[in-house]
């Protein structure tokens, strides 16, 4: 039974599924479906979650066998760890720029290249995805060099398109340097994010695009009323999964800075791993012990308290739209 | 099925600004291309530093060296091993991409068109799974493998790899299966199909661009997946995959740029490849399948 | 569904195909070969027959360590050992220590650890053993007394080598091989007139040679290299000035505020401010800084002997000597100790422990000492003195460069006091990480970060002294007997190496 001889004979409009059989044979499939999806979250996302909430109230170095229960301790420590609140605010900082400049920019181009005609979009998207897939190791070696202030490539090129005077010290100028690599971060993930928007805008129906056009609709038209409100459920995830990724950074930093000059770029991730291993840099020679008791319980106090940010945002912001609705009605009335 | 839309789509009136839009058309990828180019610019300097000398990586601009280094790539081969860690990364790669793709689908099915007692509880464990802190999770996992006595065996690499809520293709799944029209669904009931026959032979085919999607992030997640696959092979080293290959040329004391170059660019071009692959399922669309 | 998706991606094909007829229209050589390393003319290795029962059937014999110059060594030894025994394969991994730091442990714990593998350098090696992760190799070298026996006196050191009284690992090369040395480009200091003999041999005289390098070079090339921290440059010039860090064991106090590292901070800050550094420092690591030094970027670098080999192969013209002292014809020298994160230990629970056994017996045996020389084409010192003297007998080569390194370190490098070693309950005392630390606040007083040096360097070390003392108290609460009294050695002289019995005259 080929699908298109079914839909041959079903042979109409996409319509509203909201209903469903409610048999309880179908509901028995319902669960059965899901029995594989839930297993494997259950054992490798819930797991490990509840388990490093558990290491965050240890006293451990990671390595032992024993690790000593301290209840809260790591956290009062943690409030008063000025390493951390920086690490914090340079995270968020990454975010609040970073991530809508990503989710639009990739955006604009998912736009751009999901159309039929454009012979060459294949190839355009498989341009922009290709960061993405680079190792980070190998781009932040590659980017340190091409961003480099001596004889870098970059900077020829600016100072031979006379937009410069001097060659901008990219990763040495600790001022410029959390700009640069967040700058490097949106470039290598846009293509990602750009996948995710080109999945969303496949599920609107080419018919309601052709349907709107034969109306004479323009393109802003178009994307007002007929992308926007498919896309706005997928927006929403997106922005949280950019989020998230852009709170979590930590591979091409660590390759391209190691979070210096003098901590400038040390973003949460960073700082955690460096203190989970007591790293440091990677000739700092800091003798200090590896703490991941206290790493774990950075990763959860930081994970806690984006959060309650977003959540306070939420709120907020419904409570903005409440009081303008309510102040649209005493107008109107 | 293409034929007949093409068809249908020539039997009516030719637009007046046809050409406007080949012409409008050409410019963007006139003007797309040199952009590809700068955004990709990296990558093609890392290809040139994989036949480069560690030397010369560092020295300068050029792109082609005088002396192309192709021993960097048979180093590679050959000392790192890269050669043994492709195969054992399209095998995790392979698997967990089914395994993964595979039960997000059959999830995002049943979310997306039906109700049924808990679906809230849930959508409301894959909320949380986004938003939920966590803090280091490594061991758990770890201890979690070992405990099933698959460490030291590529299933449990890819079951690592393929293992955890996949968030973002259960809700495209979701989303896209929800837009799919019910009478499908009617019509093969009356052709007497059951629960999963209509899933697995109406309702996937169509699904095509997420499953592709699907597919493309899986991919990327497992290929170059690196410190899970080195700490659960340890005991097996020659199961390890391309990415701890990549990783094994920063030594301590000097790090071997050419040779990490060439790795990585052998690591790169299947990925790529496949993605050029399975573009042709992101130009399909619903209609497609219904104007038949 | 072909046509669109089918001519774009032949398009992209021919796009490939384009560039790469270019490539070879130009007529760039093609080399398939790598270049030769060090020891290429080494005589072949014999590994002798085994005393004990190997195994017989097909194994994998598994090594992890820090690698370094240890694996021109120990990469031909494997092959070597390979070939005799066929049923053998050696799988030897040399990672970073950030990656053995993580591994390590984690193998361990579910029982995968490598046969040999070294503990890295996070965990205190006492707690590892304490931990139960490796077995003493007493009972696996053959005849392991007799063996013992040829390494000379003290060369077991206790908590590096010795643990509760049995051997868990062995010194396979010597230690004290010179921290830092002053390493110079040949080529750009004849551009610049500077005489490395005449002109770089006090404080004044270092700070005018890198100033009078970079003026001649005029942008294209600097005076003296750096990578994020200058720390290499400030701990060289600090043993010039007899000042061992982070905690001067004669007093058993932190540094940080003393008068020697602030004349070595403003020594720091001064050539900075000439601009004689290398612009781009802060962006680099130390071990990137000495892969640039072949392309000519500046002329000085302050730094171990970590990178001659590569050096080497990327034809670099370069010298090394001694630091520059503050006043003429100064002495110096630098306390050393032993251990560090490359000893090797046997995993507890390794499978295959006799070959483990076997190895070891040779790699300490005159034969195996006097090959890790040849093979290391001299950049590794043995640790049975003997064997120095038999492979000079025998004519190999042994690199100039390393016959330097060697002749460097011996005027330099002396064996420190070492608390640990004094009493091992110290190892259990374990400080918490403060940062930023000494390294760190070096890199940020350079690009201006840190605005008022003294009294961070002053808050440093009050923090670091709170640490000890309260990881003290815990570890004496736990049951250690520990005191501040045991980082102070009044009786150390750093001109002479400190021996047990300065130890047991404590």
């Amino acid at each position: 039974m080929s699908s298109t001889r079914v839909a041959a004979r079903a042979g109409l409009q996409p319509s509203d599924a909201r209903k469903g059989w409610l048999r309880s044979s179908t509901i028995w499939w319902c669960y059965l479906f899901m029995v594989p999806a839930l297993i494997l979250s259950a054992l490798f996302t819930f797991y490990p979650m509840v388990m490093s909430w558990w290491f965050s109230f240890l006293d451990w170095n990671g390595f032992t066998q024993r690790g000593d229960f301290i209840g809260l301790a790591n956290y009062w420590e943690l409030l008063r760890d000025q390493q951390f609140w920086n690490a914090f605010g340079r995270s968020m900082l990454f975010v609040l720029v970073g991530t809508p400049v990503r989710v639009l920019l990739a955006l604009l181009i998912a736009i751009l290249l999901n159309n039929q005609m454009l012979k060459l979009a294949p190839v355009f998207r498989t341009f922009i995805f290709i960061p993405v897939v680079t190792t980070a190791a190998v781009v932040g070696v590659v980017m340190s060099f091409m961003l480099g202030s001596y004889q870098g490539p970059v900077n020829q090129v600016l100072m031979a398109l006379h937009l410069v005077d001097a060659p901008v010290k990219f990763l040495s100028d600790p001022q410029v340097a959390l700009w640069t690599i967040l700058s490097v971060h949106v470039w290598k993930s846009t293509g990602q994010t750009m996948i995710y928007w080109l999945a969303a805008l496949q599920t609107v129906p080419v018919t309601y695009y052709e349907a709107a056009k034969v109306d004479g609709a323009g393109a802003f038209r178009l994307i007002r009323h007929i992308t926007w409100p498919i896309l706005m459920p997928f927006a929403i995830v997106i922005i949280v999964l950019t989020v998230q990724s852009d709170l979590h950074t930590f591979a091409l930093v660590q390759a391209m800075t190691e979070g210096g000059p003098y901590f400038s770029t040390q973003v949460m991730e960073v700082y955690i791993y460096q203190t989970a291993f007591a790293a440091g840099s990677s000739e700092s020679g800091n003798a200090g012990m590896a703490r991941l008791g206290y790493a774990s319980a950075a990763g959860c106090f930081f994970g806690l308290a984006t959060l309650v940010i977003a959540l306070a945002q939420a709120w907020a912001f419904r409570k903005v739209n409440q009081v303008r609705g309510q102040l649209r009605e005493s107008g109107d009335s | 099925m293409s034929t007949t839309t093409r068809e249908r789509r020539t039997a009516r009136p030719v637009p007046r600004h046809r050409w406007r839009t080949t012409l409008r058309l050409t410019l963007l990828s006139v003007v797309l291309f040199p952009i590809c180019l700068v955004w990709v610019f990296p990558f093609i300097w890392v290809i040139s530093a994989s036949v480069k000398s560690n030397k010369e990586i560092f020295a300068g601009l050029n792109l082609i060296p005088e002396v192309v280094r192709l021993d960097n790539y048979v180093r590679a081969w050959t000392e790192a091993n890269i050669g043994k860690y492709f195969f054992n990364t399209v095998f995790i790669t392979f698997f967990s991409i089914v395994i993964a793709v595979g039960s997000t689908a059959l999830i995002g099915y049943v979310l997306g068109r039906y109700r049924f007692p808990g679906k809230k509880v849930v959508i409301a464990l894959f909320a949380a799974a986004i938003f939920l802190p966590e803090g280091y999770t490594i061991i758990p996992i770890f201890d979690l493998i070992s405990a099933m006595g698959l460490s030291g065996s590529l299933w449990g690499v890819t079951l690592a790899e393929a293992g955890g809520a996949h968030v973002v293709t259960t809700l495209l799944f979701a989303g896209y299966f929800a837009q799919l029209p019910h009478e499908l669904e009617e019509a093969a009931r009356i052709d007497g199909a059951g629960f999963f026959r209509i899933f697995a032979q109406v309702y996937l085919p169509l699904a095509k661009p997420v499953v592709a999607t699907a597919v493309i992030l899986q991919f990327m997640s497992s290929w170059n997946s690196f410190l899970l696959p080195l700490v659960l092979t340890l005991a097996r080293p020659e199961l390890r995959t391309l990415a701890v290959g990549v990783y094994s040329f920063r030594g301590e004391y000097l790090n071997d740029w050419a040779g990490m170059a060439a790795a990585s660019t052998i690591t790169l071009v299947p990925i790529i490849v496949v993605f050029l692959f399975l573009q042709r399922y992101f130009v399909e669309s619903i209609a497609g399948a219904l104007k038949s | 569904m072909t046509t669109s998706t089918g001519i774009s991606r032949r398009h992209a094909l021919g796009l490939f195909g384009g560039v790469g007829a270019a490539a070879a229209v130009t007529g760039c050589q093609v080399q398939l070969t790598p270049d030769e390393g060090p020891g290429g003319d080494a005589p072949a290795i014999e590994i002798p027959d085994p005393v004990t029962e190997l195994p017989t059937d097909e194994i994998t014999f598994r090594w992890l360590d820090g690698g370094g110059n240890r694996q021109l060594f120990q990469d031909p030894l494997f092959k070597a050992y390979q070939d005799k025994h066929t049923n053998i394969t050696v799988q030897y991994d040399a990672t970073n220590m950030d990656t053995l730091n993580e591994t390590v442990p984690l193998g361990v714990r579910n029982g995968t650890a490598p046969d040999v593998f070294a503990i890295g350098n996070k965990i205190p090696h006492r707690v590892a053993i304490d931990e139960g992760w490796c077995q003493p190799i007493e009972d696996i070298v053959p005849e392991f007394e007799a063996w013992k026996a040829g390494f000379p006196d003290g060369a077991f050191v206790p908590n590096v080598h010795v643990f509760r009284g049995k051997v868990y690992s062995f010194p396979l090369s010597g230690s004290g091989e010179v921290s830092e040395t002053l390493i110079y480009n040949v080529s750009l200091l004849e551009q610049a007139g500077i005489d490395p003999e005449r002109d770089l041999g006090t404080w004044d005289d270092f700070r005018t040679a890198a100033k009078k390098i970079t003026e001649a070079g005029a942008g294209n090339f600097f005076g003296l290299m750096n990578s994020r921290t200058p720390v290499k440059i400030a701990d060289g010039l600090l043993h010039t000035r007899g000042l061992h860090g982070p905690i001067d064991y004669r007093t058993g106090e932190y540094i940080y505020t003393t008068d020697e590292v602030a004349e070595v901070v403003e020594l720091i800050q001064a050539i900075n401010d000439d601009g004689s550094f290398w612009p781009d420092f802060a962006g680099i690591s130390a071990a990137d800084a000495r892969g640039r030094m072949p392309n000519d970027v500046a002329g000085l670098q302050v730094d171990g002997p970590y990178s001659i080999a590569e050096w080497q192969q990327a034809d670099f013209d370069f010298g090394m000597q001694l630091l520059p002292t503050p006043e003429a014809g100064g002495q110096y020298h630098a306390a050393y100790g032993f251990g560090g994160g490359s000893n090797v230990f046997v995993f507890a629970d390794a499978p295959y422990p006799e070959v483990a056994g076997d190895l070891f017996s040779y790699m300490g045996s005159v034969d195996g000492q006097v090959q890790l020389i040849l093979q290391t084409s001299g950049a590794l010192l043995p640790s049975i003195p003997e064997a120095q003297e038999r492979a000079e007998a025998s004519g190999g080569a042994i690199d100039p460069a390393y016959v330097k390194v060697r002749e460097l370190s011996e005027q330099v490098m002396r064996v420190g006091p070492q608390p640990v070693v004094r009493n091992g309950d110290i190892a259990d005392v374990e400080p918490e990480q403060i940062l930023p630390g000494w390294s760190d606040l070096l890199g940020g007083m350079l690009t201006g970060q840190v605005s008022d040096i003294t009294a961070e360097l002053r808050k440093l070390n009050d923090r670091l002294n709170t640490a000890l003392d309260e990881a003290i108290d815990k570890a004496r609460d736990e049951g250690a007997d520990v005191s501040r009294e045991d980082y102070v050695f009044g009786n150390w002289d750093d001109s002479v190496d400190y021996t047990q019995a300065d130890y047991d005259a404590l």
